[in-house]
């Protein structure tokens, strides 16, 4: 007998519909598996069977021919566990035919039954909706994954068993709902707070003009002078995030398999930071079959390279694409996929190799020539895709004890959301969302400048050696500054702030 | 380029004095101030702003008495003392460690044309295309502190290239001059050390001028450097009776570096407000930014 199972697969960040076609007829028992299926797939028939027997369901020595179609799509992963044992228990008229149609069936088998969590739930439930599924029954720890998509019924299920008498109607299992609006009033418990840190005005003012235009930003500082700290706190002050961008990431982390059971929704501002041996593959993606990689899990987010001359220059070099067009296409012989990557990129360095140059602490016991072959890793293409450049110094202990109470994540970010809220109004027409996006073309067009600005500039280029690149990253981290203080125009104070933010600009890096 | 051989009149006469002189010497530029009157400024390649200041203030006396600063074309307190000579029409002179053709550190080749373009002279005892070889730094030392009739210190730290030029002066009978550090800093701890060894420790430049008994007039330096403050003084006035805003800020930075969190803190401003007034005091050549974030006056 013949039967027809509905479930999902994953092609890159989308899902499509897969058909099981499981036949059981008599003949000498054997088991195929047909339709470019991977080991993954093809194990599944030793997990099926046990768990179908251990289940309790009578196991019969037939032959067994499963395809899964389209047959020219290769397949990989161990979802098909489950709608696999139900087309042969519908075969074995244990289950009704009817009434699992309509149905989605997603989960791998356990050999006692169990279902177990897979990853990539979201996207097929997405993909699942579209097509006029009404219910999908899943593993139950990908349950609350998978309730963010409206208008389908999410069922689930412990193990194989209950999936059987569930069917049957022997048992009702309660849809799965969330309550969206509940979830986004949640994101604000996010962790770190900025009013933590004490002292560091300047860079708190780097970061909300970071946070505020989308700018990259580079933190140059000695060891233990806070880098880190500060960039782990930068997520709490970006602009809140809308369901589609959630929805987006989820998506992402879905796939990746990074979410937890109890989560159903990322809505927090992911903050990645990989640690520097990381390869270039893991970073941008990729593997035989691609898969996402850091950069597209910042998406929406925050991409932090802590001590950035320490990682591999190649793997450097990867990230200058991605950095322009927001997305990334890997290619492989299995597939070309293309994953978003929209980050702000973060990223922090010793000015020296032993750490301590410009440190009132310590003496820097690194030569000119060390200094500037340490700053030197850096590439100059990759400097200029980072707009703000600051130096961080360490806060003495007195210190931390006086001074005024430090301001909280919340107030920044309303200012924050202003300013990107002047910019979206601002860019309309030009398919931009953020000052860091501007073209040079848009450049001229938005960041004009008066006689005063530009002898300002003019002086700046002439008395502190800034080099060329440097001209339109002053002028749109200007841009910010302006919008921060919700003024039309770029003003000569609003440039001479800027020009604060291109410390390797400087004379004294240059020996 | 010019070979002057041992026997030739031309050969620096202070250095034939000396225990083991070079037999012939590679002269680039002009030969005539290898028997002037000279003292070697040697110091520091890591130097601090300090280094840097004095090293200004003693080559620009040095030189602006018609005195011929000797140093070795390295980075730090070397290039500046060659520098400042230059810039007030002193003369210079500079002993290599390498081959002519082999200029040493890169980034000073432009300094060595400057040299040999404002009629200075560039020596060396090895054959123009030897390769540079670490070794013989420490040995063209000897020839530094040989053709001078004085040595200054100016900031070296523990066993460095510049107690050893020291230590070939002491052998060689010259007067060795250093400038004092602070304990503690590693860029003093050979400058200090010398000084217990029998260096006299100047503080002025005329010190250096009384110690060779050369004639220098007071009034000329004195007036000049008078001048110079005097000008300076008016130039700030000038500069802060136009920009009364920026008076607070520019109130607060003194001759030793200042955090920005410390201007932050002391001024009570925000944060934006002293980024902006801090870029255009340095615009303006009031002030200096130092390595993390530090200010100074210039």
């Amino acid at each position: 007998m013949l039967s027809i199972v509905k479930s999902m697969s994953l092609m890159g960040l989308e899902g499509y519909l897969v058909e099981i076609q499981v036949d059981v007829s008599s003949g000498i028992p054997c088991w195929d598996i047909v339709g470019l299926p991977d080991i993954s797939v093809k194990e599944a028939k030793e997990r099926v069977r046990t768990a179908i027997k251990n289940s309790g369901y009578d196991m019969q020595s037939r032959k067994i021919v499963i395809n899964l179609a389209p047959a020219d799509v290769k397949k990989e992963g161990s979802f098909f566990d489950l709608p696999i044992a139900i087309g042969i228990l519908v075969c074995n008229r244990e289950i009704n035919e009817m009434i699992i149609q309509d149905t989605v069936f997603i989960g791998e088998l356990s050999l006692d039954g169990k279902l177990n969590k897979v990853n990539g739930v979201l996207p097929m439930c997405i993909e699942a909706k579209n097509l006029g599924i009404k219910k999908v029954i899943l593993p139950i720890e990908n349950a609350y994954e998978a309730s963010v998509v409206d208008g389908i019924k999410i069922i689930g299920a412990m193990n194989l068993e209950e999936v059987v008498r569930y069917l049957n109607s022997e048992i009702d299992i309660t849809e799965t709902k969330i309550n969206l609006s509940e979830l986004f009033n949640d994101q604000n418990a996010y962790q770190l707070d900025f009013s933590e840190v004490k002292g560091q005005e300047h860079i708190k003012r780097a970061l909300e003009i970071a946070a505020a235009g989308g700018h990259n930003c580079l933190l140059i500082g000695t060891p233990g002078s806070g880098k880190t700290m500060m960039a782990r706190r930068i997520p709490s002050i970006l602009p809140d995030l809308t369901f589609e961008e959630a929805l987006e990431i989820t998506k992402i982390h879905s796939v990746a398999g990074k979410i937890d059971k109890d989560i159903s929704l990322i809505t927090n501002r992911p903050f990645r930071a990989p640690h520097h041996t990381i390869s270039s593959v893991s970073l941008i993606g990729g593997g035989r079959i691609p898969k996402p990689g850091e950069i597209s899990l910042a998406h929406h987010g925050v991409l932090f390279l802590d001590e950035l001359p320490e990682f591999n220059k190649n793997t450097l070099e990867v990230l200058r694409g991605p950095l322009e067009d927001k997305t990334v296409t890997i290619s492989r012989l299995n597939a070309s996929l293309t994953y978003p990557c929209n980050f702000m990129f973060v990223a922090s360095m010793n000015p020296c190799p032993c750490g301590f140059f410009g440190s009132s602490d310590k003496q820097c016991t690194c030569t000119p020539q060390a200094i500037s072959r340490y700053i030197g890793k850096i590439s100059g293409p990759l400097l200029d895709r980072i707009d703000i450049q600051i130096e961080v110094t360490a806060v003495k202990y007195q210190k931390l004890e006086s001074g005024k109470q430090s301001e909280s994540s919340m107030n920044i970010k309303n200012r924050v959301n202003k300013a990107r809220k002047i910019q979206q109004n601002r860019y309309k027409a030009e398919s931009i969302f953020s000052n860091s996006q501007l073209t040079p073309k848009l450049t001229e067009k938005y960041c004009k400048l008066n006689q005063e600005c530009k002898s300002l500039l003019e002086l700046a280029f002439d008395k502190l050696g800034l080099s060329a690149r440097a001209y339109s990253r002053i002028l749109k981290v200007a841009r910010t500054i302006a919008d921060l203080e919700e003024k039309e125009n770029i003003e000569q104070k609003h440039l001479a702030e800027a020009i604060q933010y291109r410390s390797l600009d400087k004379k004294y890096w240059k020996n | 380029m010019k070979i002057i051989d041992i026997t030739n009149s031309e050969y620096p006469k202070q250095l034939l004095k000396i225990k083991n002189p070079p037999n012939k010497l590679y002269v680039e530029g002009n030969e005539k101030l290898l028997n002037n009157i000279s003292i070697a400024i040697v110091g520091s390649r890591n130097c601090s702003e300090y280094g840097v200041e004095q090293a200004k203030r003693f080559s620009k006396i040095i030189a602006s008495n018609n005195i011929t600063v000797i140093s070795g074309l390295a980075i730090g307190i070397d290039t500046v003392a060659h520098e400042t000579a230059k810039q007030y029409n002193g003369n210079t002179i500079a002993v290599l460690g390498s081959g002519l053709k082999k200029i040493f550190p890169e980034e000073n080749k432009k300094l060595f044309k400057d040299i040999l373009e404002s009629n200075g002279c560039i020596i060396s005892e090895y054959d123009p295309n030897e390769d540079v070889n670490m070794e013989n730094f420490p040995k063209r030392n000897r020839i530094i502190s040989g053709i001078s009739t004085g040595v200054l210190v100016i900031e070296a730290a523990f066993r460095s290239g510049s107690t050893i030029t020291a230590k070939y002066g002491f052998e060689q009978d010259k007067k060795v001059f250093c400038i004092p550090r602070d304990i503690g800093v590693s860029n003093g701890v050979g400058s200090n050390n010398l000084i217990k060894k029998g260096a006299i420790l100047v503080t002025n430049p005329e010190e250096i001028l009384n110690e060779l008994n050369i004639k220098y007039e007071t009034n000329n330096i004195k007036l000049e450097s008078k001048e110079i403050i005097e000008q300076n003084e008016e130039y700030r006035k000038v500069e802060v009776e136009i920009e009364k805003e920026y008076e607070d800020i520019d109130k607060l930075i003194s001759y030793t570096p200042q955090n920005i969190q410390q201007i932050s803190i002391k001024s009570g401003l925000e944060i934006s407000d002293i980024n902006q007034k801090l870029t255009i005091l340095e615009l303006k050549g009031l002030i200096k930014s130092l390595p993390g974030n530090n200010y100074v006056r210039v």
